[in-house]
């Protein structure tokens, strides 16, 4: 489940699943994070997250109907580098229609960390979604351009400051790499 | 049809703007000198100056301003409210070839030094003691403010120097270099910086927003192009002139040479109009809001037969108005009803400000339909105006002759609009801004190097090219005051000093204060009820205990002490659950859903207004 991935600016790391050891990780990851990108993250100002909070962004990850994972950056001297997370949840009422949620932490922002995680996260899509309905801050272009590359968008002002975003995916044997 | 542009770059049907603003007041000067320019308040009653004698305050400002060092485009902040001083310092500081920062006389220490020191401003004029007093315990941070110039405070002579001194200087200066204003004046080119005016953004801090002379040289030519204004009209002035809003009637004012009666104290607008007697005024949506609900909330009051004939004369006044914007004439039955209605209830209304008014102009925030339509029907037509502080607050307004509510008008001659595919409002034309203070990035994001600006408001474009502003794409919400608040900022903090809180979701757009739904952490309240000794422990019973209630209330005060006093909470409701995904409050990755909660919680948002209506 672990795979290596090159980034656009060279830098190698691995994607793999985002565990239940990891809690703490996305805890203290989440505190690194700018005012804006955790803006963007839950399009209301969270300073902190709750426990509450982490009960759903780890153990509600059960592989079927929420898949989530991390990417760490493998620096030439060493270590793992915890630098994103994405996840995408399948609605329940709709089930072939999932939300996706892509953080990146800011100091590894524009190196294409995003991407690959978005890329892997549509090849491992719970069965069955040909769809993603999503909501981005619109001061977000960098997001709205990365879903855009998944396929049909279609973007609609929420008139809260946000977009709604829906995203008609291709068949997953055409995307499959 | 609904069309994506309107409006034209061609701006031959207007007149050449002047050169500077410098200019425009030299050249009103020379036109009209013995022509009335303001009135002001004194002890008890009015004063009133001619061009001509406010030529000679504000030159002989300006040579003090020049004795003192400043150089051309340097910044003079202004921290006062609205009064005759805030204008003969600006026309001082545009004679003078600097740039003015306009500070708002509310805004908080901090703000104040950060908007000093980012513009770099060298003199300040400071309206009082308590001006005074914030610029004294941010002084460390100030290093290159030289001058503080008092209107009405205590001069220290080393620091801060009384408006008095200020003008012995000139004098002096006057005499040795008798040429040394009309000098700077000629010096100043269209691209030279005229106006700082800081706006806040959704994070950090805020951006200083870079209006050349140009911006305001235009908009005063672009008034007079669409012709709604004479030298014979008269305008009540109360907006606070730290605002693009009040900024730009200085310029539309001294282009067309009306005269101005200026006093900024809101509580004295009621009393001054009966005096005045104006032809105009503009004030933010707010102002029409507080004349029209004062009135309605007074005579439901009084009840009985007062309450019914004025019902029914708004009701005929109604029908007269609708009458005549779908160009129909009244019936002769419905006419001499309304000459009754007019002559009972109508004409007092009018009379109530001044019996003068030939319109109002609503700008800096949405105006409610419902509110423009009671105006109407009372024979006070409200023109409702669109623009930003980036476009120098003026790039649409409705004109009279073709009265609509709900849009915002065309664009004035010489400004294009476009709405983009996300529906998104781009302004172009000589009144938008040079850029953010010394924000490159900031400024690429909103302004194109083909010069198109992205508002970050939504709209459309009518079969007649009237822009209807429908939405707003920014995660800034505006009050019915105009003022913006940035509701993310107050939520983290909320967060951060309420260990209860989960979820905090500012409420104001469109209203006349904010407001806030307010969830807690499950585990965290059940946490505290049991250390206060509380029975219940399942979520709803405590939410709705009083005990949590008193404690939130707490963190909401303790919140509004670190707030700037517009953007503070005055009422919040507790929901009786936490926001889920399950309710739809949620997307299913945890994404607020904020339209969609304001839309579930109308009522109990409603609740906290008293049956006020929105904007």
């Amino acid at each position: 489940m672990t795979e290596r991935v090159r980034l656009r600016d060279g830098t190698n790391a691995v994607i793999r699943p985002l565990l239940p050891t990891d809690r703490e990780v996305l805890r203290e990851q989440y505190e690194y994070l700018s005012p804006e990108s955790r803006f963007h993250r839950f399009l209301t100002g969270v300073p902190h997250l709750t426990e509450t909070m982490l009960d759903r962004l780890i153990d509600d990850v059960d592989g079927v109907d929420h898949v989530a994972l991390a990417l760490f950056g493998l620096p030439e001297d060493g270590g793992e580098i915890p630098a994103g997370v994405a996840r995408i949840v399948r609605y329940r009422d709709r089930l072939d229609t999932a939300d996706v949620a892509v953080t990146v932490t800011d100091e590894w922002q524009g190196r294409g960390v995003a991407s690959a995680l978005l890329e892997a996260l549509i090849r491992r899509r719970p069965e069955g979604i040909r769809r993603i309905i999503t909501r981005v801050a619109a001061d977000n272009p960098a997001s709205l351009a990365l879903l855009r590359r998944l396929g049909d968008l279609t973007v609609r002002p929420a008139g809260d400051g946000c977009l709604d975003v829906v995203v008609d995916l291709p068949d997953l044997s055409s995307t499959a790499t | 049809m609904i069309t994506t542009t309107t409006g034209a770059a061609d701006n031959s049907s207007c007149p050449t703007p002047a050169v500077s603003v410098a200019r425009m007041f030299c050249d009103r000067v020379a036109a009209t000198p013995k022509a009335e320019a303001f009135r002001f308040p004194t002890n008890g009653g009015w004063a009133s100056v001619t061009w001509g004698q406010t030529e000679e305050t504000v030159k002989t400002t300006a040579a003090g301003l020049l004795a003192l060092g400043i150089q051309p485009e340097e910044r003079v902040g202004i921290a006062s409210a609205t009064r005759i001083e805030w204008l003969y310092a600006d026309l001082a500081i545009m004679c003078a070839g600097a740039a003015t920062t306009a500070v708002y006389p509310s805004t908080g220490g901090d703000d104040v030094a950060f908007i000093l020191s980012d513009s770099g401003s060298r003199i300040v004029f400071a309206e009082d003691d308590a001006q005074i007093a914030k610029l004294r315990a941010q002084r460390d941070h100030l290093p290159d403010l030289l001058w503080v110039v008092t209107f009405d405070g205590e001069a220290d002579g080393e620091w801060v120097l009384s408006l008095d001194d200020l003008l012995a200087l000139g004098a002096k200066h006057l005499v040795e270099n008798p040429t040394a204003v009309d000098e700077a004046v000629a010096a100043v080119q269209p691209e030279h910086l005229a106006t700082l005016i800081y706006t806040s953004g959704t994070t950090g801090r805020p951006k200083g927003v870079e209006l050349p002379q140009r911006c305001w040289t235009y908009i005063g030519a672009g008034a007079e192009a669409i012709d709604i204004l004479s030298p014979s009209d008269l305008q009540y002035l109360w907006l606070p002139l730290s605002h693009s809003f009040g900024k730009m009637l200085e310029a539309v004012q001294l282009q067309i040479g009306f005269p101005t009666a200026v006093d900024g104290r809101m509580d004295k607008i009621v009393e001054n109009l009966a005096v005045v007697r104006p032809t105009f005024m503009a004030g933010p949506p707010r102002i029409f809001e507080k004349v029209h609900g004062k009135i309605v909330q007074t005579v439901q009051e009084e009840g009985g037969i007062r309450y019914r004939l004025f019902t029914w004369a708004f009701g005929v006044g109604n029908q007269v108005s609708q009458a005549r914007a779908q160009g129909r004439q009244p019936s002769r039955v419905l006419q001499a009803q309304h000459a009754l209605a007019d002559r009972l209830v109508l004409s007092k209304i009018r009379a109530g400000l001044g019996g003068r008014i030939r319109f109002l102009v609503s700008g800096s925030a949405a105006l409610s339909k419902d509110v423009a339509t009671w105006f109407d029907a009372a024979g006070l037509l409200v023109l409702e105006g669109y623009a930003l502080t980036e476009t120098s607050a003026a790039a649409c307004i409705v004109r009279p002759e073709d009265p609509t509510f709900g849009v915002v008008g065309p664009p004035l001659v010489g400004t294009e609009i476009k709405i983009a595919g996300d529906g998104e409002i781009f302004v172009r034309g000589p009144g938008v801004m040079r850029g953010y203070h010394n924000l490159p990035e900031a400024t690429a994001e909103v302004l194109g190097a083909d010069g198109w600006f992205a508002t970050g408001d939504v709209g459309e474009i009518d079969e007649a090219g009237r822009l209807r502003i429908t939405d707003r794409k920014k995660d800034l919400i505006k009050t019915s005051g105009g003022k913006y608040i940035a509701p993310q900022i107050i939520e983290v903090m909320f967060k951060a000093v309420c260990p209860l809180a989960s979820q905090m979701l500012v409420h104001a757009d469109g209203r006349n204060y904010a407001s806030a739904l307010i969830t807690l952490d499950p585990e965290a309240l059940a946490q505290w009820g049991r250390a206060q000794g509380l029975r219940a422990t399942d979520y709803p019973s405590l939410a709705g205990n009083p005990a949590v209630h008193t404690y939130v209330r707490a963190c909401v005060e303790e919140l509004n002490g670190r707030l700037n006093r517009w953007e503070t909470i005055k009422d919040f409701r507790i929901l009786d659950h936490d926001l889920s995904v399950e309710q739809d409050e949620l997307t299913p990755s945890m994404k607020v859903k904020r339209k969609v909660i304001e839309t579930k919680y109308e009522s109990l948002l409603d609740s906290m207004y008293d049956g006020q209506s929105r904007g």
